[in-house]
């Protein structure tokens, strides 16, 4: 329900290639005794990888770095950054030429493979980050085997998300390079039999990134004007009503170029994540609030969330489900209780014992809130526990309602899901005594019980605000953390308190 | 002795009258199988083509795969929104 802050210190969660297709968490190290025959040994850290000779590229192999290194837009990155000044495709390259050459080619490749952002400048909730990566070794053996090509086309996440963004990014730099789409004037709403000048002025704008809306037409807000508007308010998480109103409004005069920094913000965060990902898992987007499972690589269930809302934000992180809590307390972080519920209590004397909350003394120091398991828990029914740093975790939640808001960033940091049931009886599958029934037993009272499961299973919280849509078309969530502008930052694509 | 010859001959006769009366009764034919409703034709009547011009019909496109039901068009649109994690095949490079 809350996170823990002073723990964000803990050591992060790399996120190496896994071999096993299991998540590679940072375990802790266990060390073994020494045998006592052993001579002692000293503990210095292991001496640095001797360098790394990289052979001079031949004109091929040049004429190919050029151009890879040109095109390095096409995944977001600046060609600048790579390519040195004064070579061109084509040319002689003397020795210093050649060697900067290949210098860019290294700085590309940690690029496009692991990110832009260095290590130590990943915050504190950013938990999903890449595995150390040094290309000179592949670059060196790219290069005498003659197949530089091949490994430079290797180097990008392989995963479908990013290869649609790829595209989505080459798409909005093309509406870009066309100047781009009108804002619609502000004004009243917009509906179906407006008639209204800015009607045209909408349709226009809808054309643009909607094939299916030609961008002329009548001067009546039409059927068909209406379907376009609903499908760009999916495109945009909001409420598909086909009414133009000010929060539609406001995602459609969001400017081409704003798009386009939303799009490589999320390329920048697909190079986090592990070259392979385990056939079972669950996966979160706290940017959508969405939640799915993963059997056998494909998704199988889905259902809306709650995430943590700003200054409460739901860490990006991975983990693996242990264990189901059917009718958990809720012990309350202190912090909460100091701000939200002593001050209920000292308004309304009461409140505690009419929400089930009983106070816990803490020898030596504050006493501690633990609000019983049943109906009214904030917790619900169900509890997913999986080791994390912030104390976060997916639950159950009474206030089913939060589902059926748009933007639903609303918790203290932890993830409310609107399919408790299904997801456990999922995870606990297989389960001799946690099968259908037996959970319904158990949610017959109120007693508390851990179901440990026989296979633990990965989850993973991601934010994403940009994503190719199932149909093919760009999807577009409003960055409630701010985290693509602090990221555009970070890796000096924005300038420092620029907008993104 | 006349009348030995007699009977012997009466014999033969008699004889000869039931073979011819079991042929053409046609006793001495194989016992016939038994017809079944769709008779597979005889196989150079089913090699030779109903119209010898007409070429053979190309094998037909594999039917179109069901579209998903608003369920699962919805853990589709779900999924891409948490992350599209399939893996892209790897791209044909050529060496260099």
């Amino acid at each position: 329900m809350g996170r823990r802050l002073a723990l964000v210190a803990a050591a992060p969660l790399a996120l190496a290639a896994p071999a096993t297709g299991q998540p590679a968490v940072q375990a802790p190290m266990v060390q073994a005794p020494a045998p006592q025959a052993a001579p002692p040994v000293l503990d210095l850290p292991p001496p640095p990888a001797p360098p790394v000779e990289i052979p001079a590229l031949t004109a091929a192999q040049a004429e190919v770095a050029i151009r890879v290194l040109r095109a390095a837009d096409a995944h977001g990155l600046q060609p600048k950054a790579y390519l040195p000044d004064g070579v061109a495709e084509g040319a002689d390259l003397g020795a210093g030429q050649n060697l900067a050459l290949s210098d860019g080619l290294l700085r590309y490749a940690r690029d496009v493979r692991i990110g832009r952002l260095e290590p130590g400048r990943f915050p504190a909730l950013w938990q999903i980050r890449p595995a150390a990566y040094d290309p000179a070794p592949e670059l060196a053996q790219a290069l005498a085997e003659n197949r530089l090509q091949a490994w430079l086309d290797a180097l990008p996440p392989r995963y479908s998300g990013y290869v649609a963004l790829k595209r989505g990014l080459a798409r909005y730099r093309e509406i870009a390079a066309q100047g781009g789409w009108k804002p619609v004037p502000e004004g009243s709403k917009l509906e179906l039999g407006s008639n209204d000048p800015r009607v045209a002025v909408l349709r226009a704008r809808l054309a643009v990134e909607d094939p299916l809306v030609a961008a002329t037409g009548p001067a009546t807000f039409d059927k068909p004007l209406e379907e376009a508007v609903i499908r760009a308010q999916r495109r945009y998480g909001l409420k598909p009503d086909g009414v133009v109103g000010p929060g539609t409004l406001f995602h459609l005069n969001q400017p081409v170029g704003q798009r386009v920094l939303q799009i490589i913000a999320n390329m920048e965060r697909w190079r986090w994540m592990p070259a392979t990902m385990p056939a079972t898992r669950v996966q979160v987007n706290s940017g959508a609030a969405i939640v799915t499972l993963f059997r056998d690589d494909r998704p199988v269930m889905s259902m809306k969330a709650v995430s943590g809302k700003k200054g409460d934000e739901t860490p990006m992180l991975t983990s693996m489900i242990h264990s189901v809590v059917i009718n958990p307390p809720w012990n309350v972080p202190s912090g909460i209780a100091a701000r939200e519920l002593w001050p209920k209590e000292r308004a309304s004397p009461g409140y505690f014992a009419r929400n089930g909350y009983r106070v816990i003394p803490v020898e030596g120091g504050q006493p501690r809130l633990q609000q019983a398991s049943g109906d009214q828990s904030a917790l619900g029914r169900f509890k997913f526990d999986f080791d994390n740093p912030f104390a976060v975790y997916l639950h159950d939640t009474p206030s089913k309602g939060g589902f059926d808001l748009y933007a639903r960033q609303a918790s203290h940091g932890c993830v409310r899901i609107e399919k408790p049931r299904a997801l456990a009886e999922a995870l606990l599958e297989g389960n001799s005594t946690w099968t259908s029934e037996g959970i319904g037993k158990q949610l017959q009272g109120d007693k508390t019980v851990r179901a440990r499961m026989d296979v633990q299973v990965p989850v993973y919280i991601f934010y994403w605000t940009a994503f190719g849509g199932a149909d093919g078309q760009m999807q577009f969530r409003s960055d409630p953390y701010g985290w693509d502008r602090e990221l555009l930052q970070r890796v000096g694509v924005l300038a420092s308190g620029a907008k993104a | 002795m006349l009348r030995k010859v007699l009977w012997i001959a009466a014999a033969c006769a008699a004889v000869l009258a039931a073979l011819a009366a079991s042929r053409m009764l046609g006793f001495d034919r194989p016992a016939e199988p038994p017809v079944s409703e769709e008779a597979a034709p005889a196989a150079e009547e089913s090699a030779a083509p109903a119209v010898a011009a007409e070429p053979a019909p190309s094998p037909e496109p594999p039917p179109p795969a069901p579209s998903p039901t608003p369920e699962e068009q919805q853990i589709l649109d779900d999924a891409a929104a948490t992350g599209m994690t399939t893996i892209e095949p790897e791209p044909d490079v050529a060496p260099n």
